[in-house]
Formats: structure tokens, sequence, C-alpha cells
């Protein structure tokens, strides 16, 4: 291992930005918007023409029938499904089930076997 | 090829545990994976001539097993060829890897996984598998991270207790049908059609076994709880064998069975949603590989040539991405000696060449288009599409699974595709200043990445390894009415496809960047099925059940741990030095103490004992189900 330094001289230290502040994000997020609506209009405009047809995957099943051959379904399916994962991630599976990083090795500290483990181990 | 290319692997990892000097090990490791790649490829290319012998009999017949140990089945040369090419490219990877276990246990592991793939019967199958578990089990063990041992002793149970459900199914459907041979094809193999239906309690222990390995939901926790453990080059290894040896297992015993379609779209799930509240860079890729494994299990549930080629292209191209994102993973901790998100960022510029490699394995992951990933992955979801118009059951099904992995795509972009790059060289700078790592493990990341875009603009080569030609493929089962399976070639490159992949993607990465802040990661970690054995179980067993037994066999104590053992070593050796009373009676309080006096370590006293106790059980269960059935 090494190059661990935090080297305050460092050449790289003037060239590394920081991409964490708002300003940054923000302004990634807008190209990546004005992408998503470069995609979009190209997908319209190619279903306008008639150059792109979508491929109907559940013509014979009515409840869904034509549903992907929507302009745009993808991206808000794709964005729907994101923040339904992200929502469930955080809001049920985070609340119930994150522990402190040290949640199992707590056990070990009050068990004076584990801690022999340990001497030995090292 | 007279006999399996994996045995290459397996004599040179004998070798291996005697050669000492680096260099030499390098050598010897070099010249035998690139041996083995080479006679796998000549092996699935030119063919093979079947070798068989007969062993022993099946109880209750006179007919002898017979052990065929070179057949090429219909999955085996995507299978047996990527094992093979990511075993040369590790072996580069770990060139620089002191730790002496390792590479013996990686060939032995991986040997083991090319052995399996030619296995033609089951008994050969089963010792394989275990030998795969042996291997990786010392992988895990031998990590050098704080908690590899303890997790490689959890590996160690796990797998111990698969194997035995694996066994005790194996034998059971040996002692069923009187046969124990593995057909070539599993769309038209009697072995499939008994399975699949799991009418009978062994068909259930041998989904099982392999589910375990799979690493399916409930059983699964081993994988994020091992493989992150495991040294930077050994999760290498680890990413590439276990859970494609299972999913080839999945195709050759239940293609088409539809438990699978929903085990595969939990796991995809599953894989994003843990994945998204991870800190530990590596268990982030663990549960990512979950979630793309959760791809090949629902492929092959759906059971149709065109998913079968779907599931085997996909573990060949999900086998070089994922290992390339280990790589990556493992050159950062390499440097900078951090795994965690929170301790890292900011590395664009000190490590150029692993961010360019680690953001095209992970845009790989997500799909897009000239990538591996896309053609692969679209593949499968095209198989879910077809089915729900051609068959006459469980359309809700395949419509369901069509929708989800559509989402597990979107979820798959979002954890491999933006968080693990993002965090770890973007965000914000932690201030670290490594280079990038040396030149091997350079080189053997560069090829992963070539090969991940050059299979995403060329796909004959993986195309030309599958079970089943997607040029000439037959689609869906045939319905009730009469109507034959049709044969449809498939393409991945349509326009249509095309856009709505990239629609799909940057819409999830808007939604990415707009929840920035929700996806910051904390020093904390997520609850898994394994907190009942590791918590649940020993409070349980410390709680109740240790002081029942102590308390019931307190009678019987002084006589079981002083009188019998003086009267038997008295026995022996008249002269022998009785036990300490004073000692005993003081351990006496509690019989399990005894542990302490036989080995200074009760933990590991424990657990070896817990696997003979669970084996046992097993075993037991299974003579009464055999017997009472």
């Amino acid at each position: 291992m090494k190059n661990l330094n935090q080297d305050k001289n460092h050449k790289l230290n003037s060239e590394v930005q920081d991409w964490s502040s708002p300003r940054k994000v923000r302004r990634v997020l807008r190209w990546c918007i004005l992408a998503l609506a470069v995609l979009g209009a190209l997908e319209v405009g190619l279903l306008i023409t008639g150059t792109l047809h979508h491929h109907e995957h559940f013509e014979s099943i009515p409840q869904v029938s034509g549903l992907d051959t929507y302009p745009l379904f993808f991206a808000f399916y794709g964005f729907v499904s994101f923040m339904f994962m992200l929502w469930v991630a955080r809001q049920f599976i985070g609340h119930v089930l994150q522990r402190r990083e040290d949640y199992y090795l707590q056990v070990a500290d009050s068990d004076p076997s584990a801690k022999e483990v340990e001497t030995i181990q090292k | 090829m007279i006999f399996p290319p994996g045995w290459i692997l397996i004599f040179a990892a004998l070798l291996l545990a005697f050669v000492r000097t680096q260099g030499a090990r390098g050598f010897v490791a070099i010249f035998a994976s690139a041996l083995t790649f080479a006679a796998t490829l000549s092996a699935v290319l030119v063919g093979v001539e079947p070798w068989t012998f007969e062993f022993l009999s099946i109880p209750g017949t006179t007919e002898p097993v017979i052990i065929s140990l070179l057949q090429i089945n219909r999955p085996t040369p995507a299978f047996a060829t990527v094992f093979a090419l990511i075993t040369l490219v590790g072996v580069i990877y770990s060139l620089n890897q002191k730790r002496k276990a390792e590479l013996p246990a990686a060939f032995l592991y991986a040997g083991s996984a090319i052995s399996l793939t030619f296995a033609g019967d089951l008994l050969s199958f089963f010792i394989y598998w275990e030998l795969m578990a042996i291997g990786s089990t010392i992988i895990v063990c031998t990590g050098g991270q704080t908690g590899s041992r303890s997790a490689g002793l959890r590996y160690a149970v796990i797998h111990g207790v698969g194997g035995a459900l694996l066994m005790a199914g194996l034998i059971g459907y040996a002692l069923r049908q009187g046969d124990m041979s593995i057909p070539f094809d599993p769309l038209n193999s009697g072995l499939v059609d008994q399975l699949k239906l799991l009418q009978t309690p062994e068909a259930w222990l041998f989904l099982i076994g392999i589910l375990i390995n799979a690493a399916a939901p409930l059983l699964g926790s081993w994988l994020p709880d091992a493989y992150p453990e495991a040294s930077e080059s050994g999760s290498v290894f680890l990413s590439a064998f276990t859970t494609k040896s299972a999913v080839f297992a999945l195709m050759m015993f239940f293609a088409g069975a539809p438990i699978l379609i929903a085990v595969g779209l939990i796991m995809a799930i599953y894989g994003i949603i843990y994945a998204i509240l991870e800190n530990d860079m590596r268990r982030l890729l663990a549960h990512s590989l979950i979630n793309q494994v959760g791809f090949m299990i629902c492929a092959v549930g759906i059971g149709t040539e065109l998913s079968l080629s779907g599931a085997s292209a996909h573990a060949f191209a999900h086998i070089i991405y994922k290992a390339l994102l280990f790589m990556t993973a493992g050159s950062v901790l390499w440097m900078t000696g951090e795994r965690k998100l929170t301790a890292l960022g900011g590395l664009y510029k000190a490590m150029p060449v692993t961010m360019v490699c680690a953001i095209i394995g992970a845009m790989t992951t997500s799909a897009l288009p000239l990538t591996s990933g896309f053609t692969t992955k679209s593949m499968i979801t095209a198989a879910a599409a077809e089915q729900s118009a051609t068959s006459e059951v469980g359309v809700g099904l395949f419509v369901v699974a069509w929708f989800v992995l559509i989402a597990a795509s979107a979820g798959a972009f979002l954890h491999a595709g933006l968080k693990y790059p993002w965090f770890v060289f973007f965000h914000r700078d932690s201030g670290k200043r490594p280079t990038d790592p040396p030149w091997n493990m350079q080189f053997a990341m560069i090829l992963l990445a070539v090969l991940c875009v050059l299979f995403g603009v060329w796909s004959q080569p993986i195309h030309s390894l599958l079970p089943y030609d997607p040029m000439v493929m037959e689609v869906g089962h045939g319905d009730a009415h009469g109507n034959a399976a049709h044969l449809a070639p498939f393409h991945a490159w349509t326009l249509d496809h095309v856009i709505t992949q990239l629609l799909l993607l940057v819409s999830t990465a808007v939604a990415f960047f707009m929840a920035l802040p929700a996806l910051k990661s904390a020093l904390t970690i997520t609850l898994d099925f394994d907190w009942f054995y590791r918590k649940f179980a020993v409070a349980v067993w410390n709680q109740i059940f240790a002081p029942l037994i102590s308390y019931c066999l307190a009678p019987f104590h002084r006589w079981i741990l002083v009188t019998l053992p003086n009267a038997a070593s008295k026995r022996i050796h008249p002269g022998a030095r009785e036990f300490k009373t004073e000692r005993s009676v003081e351990l006496g309080s509690n019989f399990l103490d005894v542990s302490i006096r036989i080995k200074r370590d009760p933990r590991r006293q424990w657990v070896v004992g817990s696997v003979m106790i669970v084996v046992t059980l097993m075993l037991m269960a299974f003579l009464l189900i055999i017997y009472s059935s």
C-alpha cells in the first residue's frame, strides 16, 4: 500500500475538483436533463416521421396492451422505478434494518471468548 | 481433449502449493491458466470424445453408475470458456499477491468450476461442486481483511449445509430413478422434466442446495458477507464462479421451473435495494452481483431457447464486467487501503486508468448500448415478452417479469452505473492521492474493459458459444391450441431498442442527481438473513439451549468430565496423569466450556461442532423422508 499521504503540496491538489458541491451537481443535472430532452425529442420526431416503430410486447394482453409504445414511456418508467426503489430502500428497509457498522462487533465486545479469538487471529 | 480442461488447473494447484518463489509461482500460474484457456477453447470448438466409465452401482439395482467426465452440455461452451478466460486474466491481476494459499485455492476453485460444466453425471457434478466450496472457502479465509477468518467460517457452514442438501437430493433422485446421468440438452431432458415440477422431496432439496450457491434471498446473505472479506484478487475469482456455476446447474436441472422466475425477480430487486443502502464499495458490488444473477435465474425459469441463451450470454458478459468492477474496487483498496464510500472520493485525477475501467464496467452493468450488457440483457427481457405472447399459462407472470426486469435495469444503472463510480472517483475530494495500481493490474483491467466494449459491438463470438443459435431461435413452447413454437431470429441492435434503452438510462441519471442527497452513504450496515445465525441463533443458544442442556446434564457432569476421561486414560496408559478435578469442576458450570480445555478457541470449536450437528440432522431428516415415502 502506498501513496496514502494526504500531501498538502501534491501537484494534483489544484486540479482535483470537488464534485459534491450543489453548484457542480446542478450543472451535471442540467446536462442530464438536456440529454433526456434531446432523446425524447428524437423519439417523438422519429415516431411522427414514421422512421421509428415501437415493437409492442403485449399485443394480446388488453390490460397492458400498447403501454410500452407510448412516447417517453421508458423515460417515465425509469424515473418512477428509481424513485420507488429509493423510497423503499430509505424509508422502509433503511429504517427497519440499518444499524451502526459495528453492530456485529458489539457482540464480540461483550463476549470474552471473542476477544480471545481476535487475539489469536492477530 | 482426453480429460476435462479444468484438471490442468487442479494439478497446477497442487504444484503451486509447493512453489515458494513469487516469480516461479507467477510463471506456473500464467502457463497453467493459458494452457487451460487454450484447452477449453479447443474442447468447445473442436469437440471432445466422451470419457465414461462404470463405478459401483446404485443401491437396490444391479445397474452400475456411469461416470461421464467429459460431456459438452448445451451451456458448457459459454460457461467453460468464460471461466477459463477469467482465470487467466485473474492470474495476471493477482501477480503481486503475496498470500501463498490464495492462488492454489483459486486454481482448485476455477478448475473445479470448469470441470463441472463438462460433467455428464450427478456424482462427478457433486464432487466438483464440493471442491469449489473448499477452494472458495480458503480464498475467503486467507483474505487478510479484519473479518476474513470469521466470514470464511460462516461461508463454510452455509456451503456445508448447501452441499449436504444437494447430496441428499442427488441420492434421493438416484434411488428413485436408478439413473445418475445428466442429459446434455436441458430442453430435452428427462432429468429436468422430473425435477422442475418440484413434486418430490429430493427435487426441493436439490433446488435449495443450488439456490444457496446462487445467493437467492433468505439463503444468499453469505455473498455480501464473504466476498468483500477476500483479498483484492480473491474477490475477482469469487465473483466469477460460485453463483454462475449455480446458474449453470439450474439450467441443467430446472430449466423452465416457474418458481425460478419469481426467485430471479426478487433477487433483481433485492440486490438494488441493499446496494442503495450500502457504504462498503465491495459489498455494493456484491449486492449488484445478486441483482444481475437474478436476471439469469429469471431467464432460466422462463425456460425457452431464447431465455436460456440469454442467461448464458448474460452470464458470459456478467463474469467479465463484474470481474472488471471488482478489479477496479480491488485497485482502489490496494492503493488507498479504504473500502468505505464515506472515506473515498475525488480519485478521478489520481487513478485515471482505474476510473475509466470502472466507468466502462459500470456502463456494461447498466446495459448501455455499445457494451456487451446491452445485447445480453435484452435477450432476457425479450424472452419474457415473447413468452407472454405465446404462452397459454402464466401470462401474467411473464408480463410482471418484463416490467420488473426493466425496472431492475434502471436500478442496476443507479447503484453500479452511477453510485459506485460517483462516490469512489468523483463526489467530494477525500484528499487521497494514490496512483494507478501496478502494470499487471492495469493490464488485466484494460483487457476486460476492451472485451466489454468489443462484445458489445461484435457479439458474434458470444453468440457462437450459446446453447441455441439466437439467429435461428425457437420462440415459445407452443400453446394449447396446437400452435407450435415458431422460429424467429433475435436482434438487439434495433433503433427502437437503442432509443428506449437510452431513455431509460438517462431518466435514471436525472433521478440520481436529483436525489443525490438521499443517496449519500453513512457508517451503517444493513441487516440481512445472516442476522438469524450471527445474532438470533447465538442468543437463543446461549440463553435457552445451553443452560437447559447444562441443567439436564448436571447430574452426569462430573462423571462425563472427570470420571470417564480418567478411567479411559488409565486404561490406555496406566501411569497417565489425572485430569485436575478442581479445573474440571470449575469449568463444569457449563458443560459446553469443556471445549476451552480441549482447544483455546471456543468459537472455532463451536462452529465446527455446529456444522457437524447441522449436517447430521440434515442426513437424518433425509433418511426419514426417504423411508417414509
